[in-house]
């Protein structure tokens, strides 16, 4: 029995000890994603592009439908040769919808498997706990759809040299939707319900009730959920108490269906208006009938007539199969410009490749025309959809 | 006043919710003395079976009451399966371990649940299927106040079923034998009480009661996803203790007592502090009667 | 006297030997990070190994994990009291600190003329003693009134304490609330995680071999006996509560200042279960058992993280066959149907989702792993891998003298 126990135990801790070993054989990690056996092929003749994002946790389809935006440029690149004559690779890190772990697998990619430039997060908190181990190790960041203002500008004021965004951020985002409900939808009195588990949501709901008050309208109540919960009936019975004209939910798509049946339930009819944190077809498979109609403001719509758009949208019908949404764009288009940016730095060096990306100026993306600005954001405009049937059928551009 | 009603409606369905997990918290705890960490992941499971279930029984395109009958039928019996599984294999062999072994080994087992759940579930929230399509039963005038049919629903069966436990309890064989055991084991089993069996009969019961209480809050939330349980769990379990562990009416009071403070909390300014009041609750209930409101007090015999 | 003099001889080359290891490695880093990445495989292997900053993060998470199992050792396994909210008060201790250096810290860099290598080594004690305070203080409000419970119920009223202290960070909006404490300046190093690391297991081990630790474990075996021989058992038990928490409140500290930014998330019930995992794992009562696992686990983390979804599968097929292999085990039928479980589930997961899926479900397998990890040992070896025993030069002075044919002495 002892000898039983001893050889069991012992097999397990000989299998983990192997597994082990190989982790810590090269520069590189050891098998699986990380970039395959030999350490000397890694770097010399391909190009590493860390990549972070949420593939499981709560919002878990961020991660997904980025990655797949990003795969087609990589794709593409590859395609036409690489980038300085070499492929090029992305080596890709779960955060699992944390912060913590985003800023461990940050570090991990930016040490151990030593990337170039790394793209990632879509949660602008995830940013933010990353951005100080790009901007520490030199390695350019660039964020697909980040839009807290504090993933690019440091608390101290000053623009984070390394971190660049290809997304507007929030203070234009929250603007253009007071405007939208001010001017389009007509509505003077309106509820916001945030979620205060995310600087995105917090961030966005300030921004919007500041421009809303100043365009002349007012804000009826303002209550708070968390990420994660599923049950709104008493936030949602206290904005119905304040008679609202509409009602604003900063959010993100995994609430944002609940709400919108749990308002309906409680009898509230107002119409809905949220941000690009809406933008996943499983909004629609959540809220059914409920979520009809609502609009959100977000980066890109597939039924832009633009020809950029259209060769996107079939290129990646192509390959995935199903109608590209917003953070999928983003991702393609980061992507995108990143490859660009290091091709005219004509060099891997994370100084040369930052200057290059600072240097981004009117890039033809699929999400408008792109220039990044001093404080690294790009100002591009902004598009308003409305929920229709299974789809988001494309209502309004605005260009701050 | 209409909404404050509207809020106090709320409160008692949200709070019925938490009363069915507790009564399958309580009774594990009375027969056992073990806290079943994974009872509120067994909930979780109910309403992921009867998701299934609807899904092979196509019930939204083709609805009937046979099918969504069924369908509870089928995600009890998954439950009570699963409860029976978990109590073989995890808890019994510890039956006469320290209680540490046997409480550490219900927080694996809650665990594997939930992250079991993400991996073959998917984490992300799935919609839940329109059973029971909400309609409004009664709404005043002014449409202030709303009560659903869903709510209705909760609250009835909700008491329909600690009802029915209580007869079961109280006056059936089985029962009789669950009393006996949670009294005093040894004895039970010598007294000719067949222990395993009616172990095995409560992890049922206390399971399917859980079903029941997933399908109804998916329902009404309606949404589920792999980690619904560890919240609701949480304070289901947080409720049988505040009403006294053991105690079935105590579990019913405590649920309700917990949806209502929720509720209230949430409507003032310190919403924030929503999750927080449940354990505010329990610790200041403990601190003054360390048995529970309706719990007997036991006395530690030296 | 001699005692006096040799203890603060070893204390003083423990700081010697811990900074001398920290320049070295932060040498070596230097080396490792100027060095292309073409040229890496040209270095020495420990030079390698050593600068990978990834290697060191390695071994600060691992350092700080010790911290933490250590000082939930002596409040679950040597004072048999049932914690499960420690993370609460790592939470605590971390945001604490945080908010010293952050807000205090630039007045006092100013105010004492210090360059960054001085603040780092200045502040971060002070917010070490900080964060051990406010954590103590917190133990001392959690464990007054708990302890008066048994059990079980103290068990969730310790789960409770750890979420009203999450709520309660959550809504203070100065610290980041809901989303977090960002821009942590980076002062947790080597030297500083293994020295605390080291004064904590000094700490309780000394504690252990005293009269106040044999009190302490008079009460956990047996708390009525203990009362009536005449010790204090509430002091003693909200004593053990007030050092486990200051310890661990010392070790979110440090975390906080390595990963640099601070989320209420990563404090959540599922931390404290990943120390209690370490405690039960290393063995409740053994102090060399909460060492060696707190390592184990860390490294295994980083392990698994690069574990292609396949590998899983053939762990559950090795942990199959190994049970089945002997005969005796699969008498134990329980054990035994888990084990077969456990590969099943794993082999049907692989075909269910392919490979590609299984990839994107890692983190899960880690987490299921752990749980059938830690249910197995529940049922197989509920006392851990060294029970109460601990591993010492005395352990293997006697078995090195059992082998070698000699009797032990009496």
């Amino acid at each position: 029995m002892r000898t039983a126990k001893s050889v069991s135990w012992g097999a397990l801790g000989v299998l983990t000890c192997l597994l082990g070993c190989s982790n810590q054989g090269g520069n590189n990690g050891g098998n699986g994603s990380s970039g395959g056996g030999s350490s000397k092929a890694s770097s010399g003749s391909e190009i590493l592009i860390g990549e972070y994002g949420s593939f499981t946790g709560t919002t878990a389809q961020f991660g997904k439908k980025t990655h797949e935006g990003i795969m087609l440029a990589l794709d593409e690149v590859n395609a036409k040769g690489g980038l300085l004559g070499k492929k090029v690779k992305i080596i890709d890190a779960d955060t699992a919808s944390q912060a913590d772990q985003a800023a461990t697998v940050v570090k991990k990619l930016v040490n151990q498997d030593r990337v170039v430039a790394v793209l990632g997060e879509v949660a602008s908190s995830r940013s933010m706990a990353a951005a100080p181990i790009c901007e520490a190790n030199k390695v350019p960041m660039v964020s697909p759809s980040s839009t807290n203002p504090r993933v690019t500008v440091g608390d101290d004021g000053r623009v984070r040299e390394y971190v660049f965004r290809v997304c507007f951020i929030d203070p234009v985002q929250g603007p253009v939707m007071a405007r939208f409900a001010r001017e389009n939808m007509k509505k003077g009195k309106a509820a916001i319900l945030k979620d205060i588990k995310n600087d995105y949501s917090v961030g966005l709901s300030e921004v919007f009730k500041k421009d809303f008050e100043r365009r002349g309208g007012k804000i009826v109540a303002e209550v708070s959920y968390s990420e994660g919960d599923t049950d709104f009936r008493a936030q949602l019975t206290a904005i119905k108490g304040a008679s609202p004209d509409c009602i604003v939910i900063p959010g993100y798509y995994s609430e944002v269906g609940n709400i919108a049946r749990q308002a309906r339930d409680l009898g509230i009819n107002v119409p809905l208006l949220g941000g690009d944190g809406w933008d996943d077809p499983k909004l629609m498979e959540i809220g059914r009938d409920a979520i009809d109609g609502a609009y959100f403001t977000t980066h890109f719509s597939a039924e832009s007539k633009d020809e950029r758009v259209q060769t996107f949208v079939k290129s990646y019908q192509a390959k995935f199969n199903e109608v590209p949404g917003g953070l999928a764009a983003m991702g393609y288009d980061a992507a995108k410009i990143l490859f660009e940016a290091i091709a005219r730095a004509k060099s891997t060096n994370g100084p040369a490749i930052a200057k290059a990306l600072g240097e981004t100026k009117d890039y033809k993306a699929v999400t408008g025309n792109i220039t990044i600005n001093k404080q690294h954001n790009a100002e591009k405009p902004i598009v308003v959809v409305q929920v229709k049937g299974k789809a988001f059928k494309y209502v309004a551009t605005f260009t701050p | 006043m209409e909404n404050f009603l509207q809020q106090l409606i709320n409160g008692v369905a949200l709070g019925s919710v938490y009363a069915l997990v507790a009564l399958g918290y309580t009774m594990v705890y009375g027969v056992l003395r073990l806290i079943n960490f994974a009872h509120g992941d067994v909930y979780m499971l109910g309403a992921y079976y009867a998701y299934y279930a609807s899904a092979k029984l196509s019930v939204e395109a083709h609805p009937s009451l046979g099918k969504v009958v069924l369908v509870f039928l089928i995600s009890m019996l998954g439950c009570a399966l699963t409860g029976m599984i978990i109590e073989r294999l995890a808890y019994r062999p510890l039956r006469s371990a320290p209680k540490l072994t046997a409480l550490i080994t219900a927080i694996g087992v809650s665990m594997l649940l939930e992250f079991g759940g993400q991996a073959v579930f998917g984490p992300d929230p799935k919609p839940f299927p329109d059973l029971i399509p909400s309609k409004a039963l009664y709404q005043s005038a002014s449409g202030a106040l709303r009560i659903t049919n869903q709510q209705v629903l909760i609250i009835g069966v909700s008491l329909a079923l600690m009802a029915i436990l209580r007869h079961i309890v109280m006056k059936t064989r089985v029962g009789k034998a669950m009393r006996a055991i949670s009294q005093d084991g040894p004895a039970a089993s010598l007294m000719g009480v067949n222990t395993d069996r009616v172990i095995m009969f409560t992890f049922a019961l206390g399971s399917a009661l859980a079903a029941v209480a997933g399908i109804l809050i998916a329902l009404y939330q309606p949404t589920i996803n792999p980690l619904m349980g560890v919240r609701s769990g949480l304070k289901a379990f947080v409720a049988a203790v505040l009403g006294g562990i053991g105690n079935i009416p105590g579990a019913v009071l405590g649920g309700l007592l917990m949806g209502l403070a929720e509720t209230a909390v949430t409507t003032t300014k310190f919403s924030g502090f929503r999750d927080a009041i449940a354990f505010v609750l329990l610790i200041l209930i403990l601190l003054v009667r360390p048995s529970g409101l309706l719990g007997s007090v036991a006395r530690e015999k030296v | 006297m001699p005692t006096l003099l040799r203890r603060a001889c070893l204390l003083l080359a423990t700081v010697a030997l811990l900074g001398a290891i920290n320049e070295g490695l932060t040498r070596v880093g230097v080396t490792y990070r100027n060095t292309d990445t073409e040229d890496l495989g040209k270095l020495p292997l420990l030079v390698r190994l050593a600068g990978n900053p990834y290697n060191v993060q390695i071994l600060i998470i691992a350092g700080v994990n010790i911290i933490l199992a250590v000082s939930l050792n002596l409040i679950n396994g040597i004072t048999g009291q049932f914690s499960i909210g420690h993370a609460g008060f790592m939470a605590i201790g971390g945001y604490a600190a945080a908010t010293l250096t952050k807000f205090i810290g630039p007045r006092l860099i100013e105010a004492l003329h210090l360059s960054p290598l001085g603040a780092a080594n200045v502040l971060l004690p002070l917010a070490l003693v900080l964060a051990a305070l406010a954590a103590a203080l917190a133990g001392l409000l959690v464990g007054v009134p708990s302890l008066r419970l048994k059990g079980d119920y103290l068990a969730i009223v310790t789960l409770g304490f750890g979420e009203i202290i999450l709520v309660l960070i959550v809504n203070i909006e100065q610290i980041g609330g809901a989303r977090g404490f960002p821009d942590i300046p980076l002062y947790t190093n080597f030297f500083w995680v293994y020295l605390m690391a080291v004064a904590t297991v000094a700490t309780v081990r000394n504690l252990m071999m005293s009269a106040h630790g044999r009190a302490l474990m008079a009460v956990r075996d047996d708390e009525v006996a203990a009362e009536a021989v005449g010790i204090n058992t509430t002091l003693y038990k909200v004593a053990a509560f007030v050092m486990g928490s200051a310890f661990a409140g010392m070790a979110g500290a440090l975390q906080g200042h390595f990963i640099q930014s601070l989320h209420p998330n990563s404090f959540s019930f599922l931390k404290s279960v990943e120390v209690l995992v370490m405690i039960v794992l290393g063995g409740l009562g053994s102090l060399t058992g909460s060492i060696f696992a707190a390592v184990s686990l860390t490294v295994l983390q980083e392990v698994l993280r690069e574990l292609p979804g396949v590998m899983w599968c053939a762990y559950g097929l090795v942990a199959l066959g190994a049970v089945t292999a002997y005969p005796r085990y699969t008498a134990r039928r329980p054990l035994f149907a888990i084990n077969v479980a456990l590969a099943v589930t794993l082999v049907w997961l692989l075909f269910h989702f392919g490979a590609g899926e299984l990839e994107a479900r890692k983190q899960y397998l880690r987490m299921i792993v752990y749980s059938f990890m830690l249910i197995v040992l529940m049922l197989q070896r509920p006392q851990g891998l060294l029970g109460r025993g601990e591993v010492s030069l005395d352990w293997f002075r006697r078995i090195a003298r059992r082998r070698g044919g000699k009797p032990v002495a009496a």
